[in-house]
């Protein structure tokens, strides 16, 4: 046990086990510092028990109980030991000098384990117990008016306590601590009930201790107000999920790291399961494989502006083709000379000719890179009956190249 | 082996899946019996009468249990199935051991530019589910992937499909062989 890594769960759970212990021990502690403060001696005590228990009616000597929890220290073990024995919780086999064998005391024992029934329940259930057995012990008639009378006494003490500390929770305490005492309110119904069949067995039995029972009455009803406000409050922060939040989250993780397969499993004893696991179909693998995304192939390039750029040479390279046939038809139409009129080229041809040779004339004087030009007069003949019917006199010459 | 026994063989396999057993285990009536590579371990595993596969229920209009991400899972199937299927002519059971590098490689080819990151962690996620339903045998530590006992109930019908789609895949590109 001595060798567990401790975790922070760990540390906190062990200082619960000491401050319940020591909130159990104070009522009859001499002083402060006589109840153990430290979670290994807890640990120790239950193994020198364990200890006790295998060995049986003949006890162990003190050598064996050493042995037996070599994983503490000696000296806190001789330490342990000289408590234990002198508040009587080990004891000599029998009562006679030099006897070497000790056996444990039954009682130390069970106290340990009423010690860890108070940790898992918070005191709740004991008073539960407490309850049905003074209604039992009252029910059989044997009682006399001084055992009712403090039957009354206690549980009403026991029940102010325990509304005293809910109400200083609800009111002044933090939701974190209210949750972390949260079994205080599991169970509060049956337990007004238990309290409310004795107070009437008491008043019944007993009229003359309605002094008694008129205050356990008020306690039975203050622990009421109280339970149900405190459950009010950790309701209220626990919103939707309020089931859950009664107990703290670490909780929860707690038990989730630590319990055991076995533990874990039980929830699930009674149940099967398949073990349904998914099936791939060769059909589907193959359209898997199939259907794989790839990726585009290429990049194609973004459009380019018609407009060059200005450090660019003019995008008339791409128009060399036309540049050149521009430059056959010219040369055609003039043949040897520099110029010649455009009315000598148009006529005697029809307009659908004639068209296509001025659209050629006046891209070839249009384009930058040819030298010829188109050179129009003012003067426009109209000569109706021939081709063209209107005539503007032109000449289409060389150029001189700009030097 | 008595029927009881064979039916209790049964609902075990039914609510753990494919049972690991030691080779002496005897075959319950019904199931298939694989022995593993190293021959000290069996898998046994429920054969349906007539080849019937799950993939029955797809006909019958029955809802088949879901596969997350169901195509990059089956894609690193078939890959594995590319690495550890040495020969095409036997059938795939027990293949040979490949790495997780191989396998993640072909599966990284077969849809490719999708960056280092994203192949290992949809890889590595595939291989997981494919170990935990027992169609690949993924060992982290050796970082080694095998074929699960679940490729050998592939009906034999499948297999010329399965060798035609291994064919197809490409082979694992030589690397940095880091885990050897």
């Amino acid at each position: 046990m001595g060798d567990e890594p401790l975790g922070l769960d760990a540390v906190a759970a062990e200082q619960t086990i000491v401050s319940v212990f020591e909130q159990i021990v104070a009522v009859l502690a001499r002083r402060a510092d006589a109840a153990i403060a430290d979670p290994v001696l807890f640990r120790l005590a239950d193994t020198l028990f364990a200890a006790f228990a295998r060995a049986g009616e003949d006890g162990l000597t003190a050598e064996q109980i050493r042995s037996a929890c070599a994983a503490f220290p000696a000296e806190m073990i001789d330490n342990r030991l000289g408590i234990l024995r002198e508040l009587r919780a080990i004891q000599p086999v029998f009562d006679k000098p030099y006897q070497r064998e000790y056996r444990a005391s039954f009682t130390s024992y069970v106290s340990m384990l009423f010690v860890q029934r108070m940790l898992a329940r918070g005191g709740q259930s004991e008073l539960h117990q407490l309850l049905t057995m003074e209604k039992i012990r009252l029910e059989d008639g044997q009682s006399t008016v001084e055992d009712a009378r403090e039957v009354a006494v206690r549980v009403t003490t026991a029940l102010r306590l325990l509304v005293a500390e809910l109400v200083a929770l609800t009111v002044g305490g933090t939701v974190e601590a209210l949750r972390e005492r949260a079994p205080l309110l599991w169970n509060a119904k049956p337990l007004i009930d238990q309290a409310s069949a004795v107070h009437e067995i008491l008043l019944d039995r007993w009229p003359e201790l309605g002094r008694w029972c008129g205050e356990l009455r008020s306690a039975i009803a203050a622990y009421e107000d109280a339970s149900t406000n405190a459950s009010a409050r950790l309701m209220a922060v626990a919103g939707t999920s309020r089931a859950l939040n009664l107990l703290p989250p670490e909780m929860w993780t707690r038990f989730a790291r630590r319990a055991t397969l076995d533990e874990l499993a039980a929830v699930l004893a009674d149940q099967i399961f398949d073990a349904p696991a998914p099936w791939h179909d060769t059909a589907d693998l193959t359209q898997a494989v199939a259907g794989a995304p790839r990726p585009a192939s290429g990049r194609s390039t973004p459009p380019r502006s018609q407009i060059p750029d200005s450090d660019e040479k003019p995008a008339h390279e791409r128009s060399d083709a036309e540049a050149e046939r521009l430059a056959v038809v010219a040369e055609e139409v003039l043949g040897d000379g520099d110029a010649i009129a455009v009315e000598q080229l148009l006529s005697d041809t029809d307009w659908v000719t004639a068209r296509r040779v001025l659209a050629d004339l006046v891209a070839a004087s249009n384009n930058a890179r040819l030298s010829y030009r188109l050179v129009w007069s003012g003067t426009v003949e109209v000569r109706p009956g021939s081709v063209p019917s209107w005539l503007t006199h032109g000449v289409f010459e060389r150029a001189r190249r700009p030097a | 082996m008595s029927d009881a026994d064979a039916a209790l063989w049964w609902a075990r396999a039914r609510a753990e899946g494919p049972l690991r057993m030691p080779s002496a285990t005897r075959t319950p009536a019904g199931m298939l019996r694989l022995v593993e590579r190293g021959g000290e371990h069996c898998w046994l595993l429920p054969r349906p009468p007539d080849d019937v596969t799950p993939a029955v229920l797809r006909e019958l209009g029955m809802q088949a249990l879901a596969v997350e991400f169901p195509n990059e899972t089956r894609r690193v199937l078939a890959a594995a199935l590319r690495c550890c299927w040495p020969d095409a002519q036997t059938s795939p059971w027990p293949g040979q051991l490949a790495t997780v590098r191989e396998v993640l490689d072909v599966f990284d080819q077969l849809a490719p530019g999708r960056g280092e990151e994203a192949v290992h962690r949809l890889g590595t996620a595939a291989l997981r589910r494919l170990h935990a339903s027992r169609w690949l045998d993924v060992d982290n530590e050796a970082r080694r992937v095998g074929l699960g006992p679940r490729v050998a109930t592939w009906p034999d019908q499948d297999l010329p499909a399965l060798r035609e789609l291994r064919g197809e895949l490409p082979s694992p590109r030589p690397g940095p062989e880091r885990n050897r």
